[in-house]
């Protein structure tokens, strides 16, 4: 762009007499910003205008400037309140939304806290329930084994079952024995045996090579479990007689209940 | 208070300093009533007027640009626009219909009492060296308002020559002031 035929086009001057769009102003901003010329002419003209409007003079009456000024100072003073105000107001509406939000974000944390509280519990309770299962998971467990045990034993082709019978007037007890003569393994099953006193019970014995020997007390029965007792490779006789609680190490004979010759 | 630069009048006003403000009335007030005066025609419009634009420098002197534009450049705008708007309210053209304005049209009217204050021997001076033609182009766009192609209509003008006739109008002006000045 020529800038002197710019200058020399006029519209500077429609700028300075505010007669040209928003986008031709800005034009004319930007180049004055950028050329020394067009800024220098545009002060020019400012100048003329200012002058050709200064020659047009008029002093106005004097109580206007006390008019003026005292409307400026209402006019301030009602600013300053309602900006006071505003800001007031602005405070206000702040604090309330304020209080709104924590006491929602309170709600929140008491709902939660009691949730996570009932959460954690019931973790605590199912972790206490799992132990459990697991332990009672165990037992049957071994329980499961020990019968494989016993039905792999009972079937073995060496296990001899032996029904040991009461003597005389206890004709009617029997105790059913197992006993694998290759394993050596003694086993007791279920039993009917008269009632015995509070401090007594019933001890079983092996014969072997004629001498009696101890082949342990016979456990509290329970249903459809066989009881081990102490290993033999070889025995005559088995036979139950009634000793102190505790067991004894020979056999007490006038309190025998049951005898078996093999 | 002492002679200000421009600078140091333009912050005393952006920092709402009475003092400027008071500066700035007894250096400007003239200048913008005679402009308001001259828009509107009317003295107690032109006051209302006055007391409006001060008002606005007060609330807009924050907006203005010391880079776009010269502060008196800037203020006789503010005069001139609010006066302008004046002009085309309903108000006022009843006030026109009324005969309640002063015609100004013609500077050898102005010797009446209302105007006693006005030195204006220079504009006299100033005007009746400028052609007709120019002066009323000058006038129409800068006391009343009108847009280019408002000038193009009243003055028969093609629109491509309204620039380059304002362009040598305020050229023709400009060298009058100067000279005026020099004397």
């Amino acid at each position: 762009m020529n800038i002197q035929e710019y200058i020399s086009s006029g519209i500077l001057e429609l700028y300075v007499l505010g007669k040209l769009s928003e986008q031709e102003s800005r034009e004319v901003e930007a180049l004055a910003a950028k050329h020394a010329e067009v800024r220098k002419e545009l002060e020019n003209i400012f100048i003329t205008m200012e002058q050709y409007a200064t020659l047009h003079a008029v002093t106005p009456h004097s109580q206007l400037k006390g008019k003026i000024f005292s409307k400026i100072t209402s006019y301030e003073n009602e600013h300053r309140l309602d900006a006071q105000m505003k800001q007031l107001t602005t405070y206000k509406y702040t604090a309330i939304a304020a209080s709104v939000l924590a006491l929602v974000f309170m709600g929140f944390t008491l709902l939660y806290y009691s949730r996570w509280n009932h959460a954690k519990q019931k973790v605590i309770t199912l972790e206490a329930d799992k132990r459990m299962l697991a332990q009672v998971n165990t037992i049957h467990q071994n329980t499961l084994n020990r019968n494989k045990e016993m039905m792999a034993m009972l079937q073995d082709t060496n296990t001899t079952y032996i029904r040991l019978k009461g003597k005389g007037k206890s004709s009617s007890v029997y105790t059913n024995l197992w006993w694998n003569k290759t394993t050596g393994q003694l086993y007791v099953g279920s039993y009917l045996m008269p009632e015995v006193p509070e401090d007594k019970w019933y001890q079983l014995w092996a014969i072997v090579d004629g001498k009696p020997q101890d082949a342990g007390m016979l456990c509290e029965p329970k249903q459809y479990e066989l009881c081990p007792m102490k290993s033999f490779k070889k025995a005559s006789a088995f036979a139950i007689t009634i000793e102190n609680k505790e067991g004894s190490p020979t056999p007490t004979l006038e309190n025998l209940v049951a005898i078996h010759t093999l | 208070m002492p002679k200000l630069s421009e600078q140091e009048l333009v912050a005393k006003l952006k920092a709402k300093d009475r003092e400027g403000f008071e500066y700035l009335y007894d250096n400007y007030s003239s200048a913008l009533f005679g402009i308001l005066l001259r828009i509107v025609r009317s003295e107690q419009l032109a006051e209302e007027l006055l007391q409006d634009v001060f008002l606005k420098i007060w609330n807009n002197i924050s907006e203005y640009d010391t880079k776009k534009s010269r502060l008196f450049t800037w203020m006789l705008t503010i005069a001139r626009n609010l006066a302008i708007d004046k002009t085309r309210t309903a108000e006022y053209k009843h006030l026109v219909q009324s005969d309640n304005i002063y015609d100004y049209v013609y500077l050898e009217e102005r010797d009446n009492a209302l105007y006693k204050e006005v030195e204006y021997i220079g504009l006299k001076d100033i005007l009746n060296h400028l052609p007709e033609q120019q002066r009323k182009l000058i006038d129409l766009m800068y006391f009343q308002g009108y847009s280019q192609s408002d000038i193009s209509e009243e003055l028969n003008l093609p629109l491509g020559t309204v620039k380059t006739r304002v362009r040598a109008a305020m050229n023709t002006l400009r060298k009058l002031l100067q000279s005026k000045n020099q004397n």
